[in-house]
C-alpha cells in the first residue's frame, strides 16, 4: 500500500480530482458496455414472445372459425 | 520421397479440419451455442482481472518520480488506448473476411465491434485529456497523436452511421466493410505519430517487443489491466454478436424454439 491514510489516498498529492474522475469515467464506460447489450437482449425476447403470442392467438381464432 | 504421400494426406487433413472449424464457427447457430458456453468464463475472467488491476494501480503501484500520483491515470489510459486500436483492427479484419468469403458472421462481428470500439476510444481520449490538464496544462492540443485518435473515433462512428443509414443489409454490409478496411491506414499513423512528428504526447511506454523502461512494480499491474481490457472486449463483443444473431435469425426454427422456452420459463 502506497498510502498511510484514507485522506492521503483520496487526495493523491493534489491529483485526486484527476485520478478519481478518470477511474469513474472508466468504470462508467465499462458498465455501459455491459448494460447496453443486456437491455437489447431483454427487449428482443419481449418483442419476440409478444409476436409468438399474437401468432398463436390468430392461429387459435383461425381454428375456431 | 517415401513420406510425401503421408505428408500430403496430413496436409489435406489439416486444411480440412481448419476449414471445417472455420465454417462451423462461421455458422450463426453454432457460434451462438459455442459462445454461450464461453461467455460466463470470459465475463468472470474480465471482471476479476480488471478489479485486480484497478486496486493494484490505484493503491499499490509506486508513484512516478516526475508525475507523482497523476501517473495512476496510466492504468486506465494505456489499456483503453491499446484496446481502441486493437478493436479497430479486429473490426477491419472482420470486414476483410466478409468481403473475401461473404461470411455472414463476419458482417455481424464488424457491426457489433463498432459501438464498443467507439466507447473505448472516447475513454482513451477522455482519460488522456484529464491526464493532460495537470501535466501539460491543457485539456486538448491538436497534436498528431490526439488528432489521429480522434480520427479513429470518427471512423468507428462512421461505420455505425453508414450501417444505420442504409436499408439494404447486403449493400450496407459491403460499404461498412470497405470503410473499415480503408480506415486501417490510420492505425500506423497513430502508432508512429509520436515518432514522426514532434508531439506533446510522450512516446510509448509499452511495446510488444521491448522490455519496458519502467520498473516491474509499475508495468505488471499495467499488463494486468491490458489483459483485463482485452478479456472485457471479447466478453461484450460476444454479447452483442449473440443478440444480433438472434435478431437476424428470428424467423428460424431454433430461435423461435429459444423464445418459446424463455416464455415458458417466465410463466
Amino acid at each position: 500500500m502506497q498510502f498511510e491514510t484514507v485522506a492521503e489516498f483520496l487526495d493523491m498529492d493534489g491529483y485526486g480530482i484527476y485520478v478519481w474522475s478518470v477511474y469513474l469515467i472508466g468504470i462508467g464506460v465499462l458498465l455501459f458496455n455491459v448494460i447496453r447489450p443486456r437491455l437489447l437482449q431483454k427487449r428482443f425476447f419481449e418483442q419476440q414472445s409478444r409476436a409468438l403470442r399474437l401468432e398463436k392467438q390468430s392461429a387459435d381464432s383461425g381454428d375456431a372459425s | 520421397m517415401p513420406y510425401s504421400g503421408k505428408l500430403r494426406a496430413l496436409y489435406y487433413l489439416g486444411i480440412h479440419t481448419v476449414w471445417k472449424w472455420f465454417h462451423l464457427l462461421g455458422a450463426p447457430k453454432s457460434f451462438f451455442e459455442i459462445s454461450g458456453k464461453l461467455l460466463p468464463w470470459f465475463g468472470v475472467a474480465a471482471g476479476l482481472t480488471i478489479t485486480v488491476g484497478i486496486v493494484w494501480g490505484l493503491a499499490f503501484a509506486p508513484q512516478d518520480y516526475q508525475q507523482g500520483n497523476a501517473m495512476r491515470i496510466m492504468y486506465m489510459h494505456v489499456p483503453s488506448s491499446i484496446l481502441a486500436q486493437s478493436s479497430y483492427m479486429l473490426m477491419a479484419t472482420a470486414g476483410a473476411v466478409f468481403l473475401i468469403w461473404r461470411i455472414k458472421l463476419a458482417d455481424i462481428a464488424l457491426q457489433c465491434a463498432a459501438p464498443i470500439g467507439a466507447s473505448i476510444t472516447v475513454l482513451a481520449l477522455a482519460t488522456g485529456s484529464v491526464w493532460g490538464k495537470p501535466m501539460w496544462g491543457t485539456w486538448w492540443v491538436w497534436d498528431a497523436r490526439l488528432t489521429s485518435t480522434l480520427v479513429l473515433l470518427f471512423l468507428f462512428i462512421g461505420v455505425m452511421a453508414l450501417r444505420s443509414a442504409m436499408e439494404n443489409r447486403e449493400a450496407s454490409g459491403r460499404a461498412t466493410a470497405v470503410l473499415a478496411v480503408v480506415g486501417v491506414i490510420n492505425l500506423p499513423i497513430i502508432k508512429f505519430s509520436v515518432e514522426w512528428w514532434n508531439t506533446l504526447h510522450q512516446s510509448s511506454s509499452f511495446s510488444l517487443t521491448e522490455k519496458p523502461a519502467m520498473p516491474a512494480e509499475m508495468w505488471v499491474p499495467l499488463l494486468v489491466m491490458v489483459i483485463g481490457f482485452y478479456l472485457f472486449f471479447f466478453t461484450v463483443w460476444m454479447m452483442r454478436i449473440r443478440i444480433e444473431i438472434l435478431q437476424r435469425e428470428n424467423r428460424t426454427e431454433w430461435v423461435r424454439q429459444l423464445v418459446s422456452e424463455k416464455v415458458s420459463d417466465a410463466v
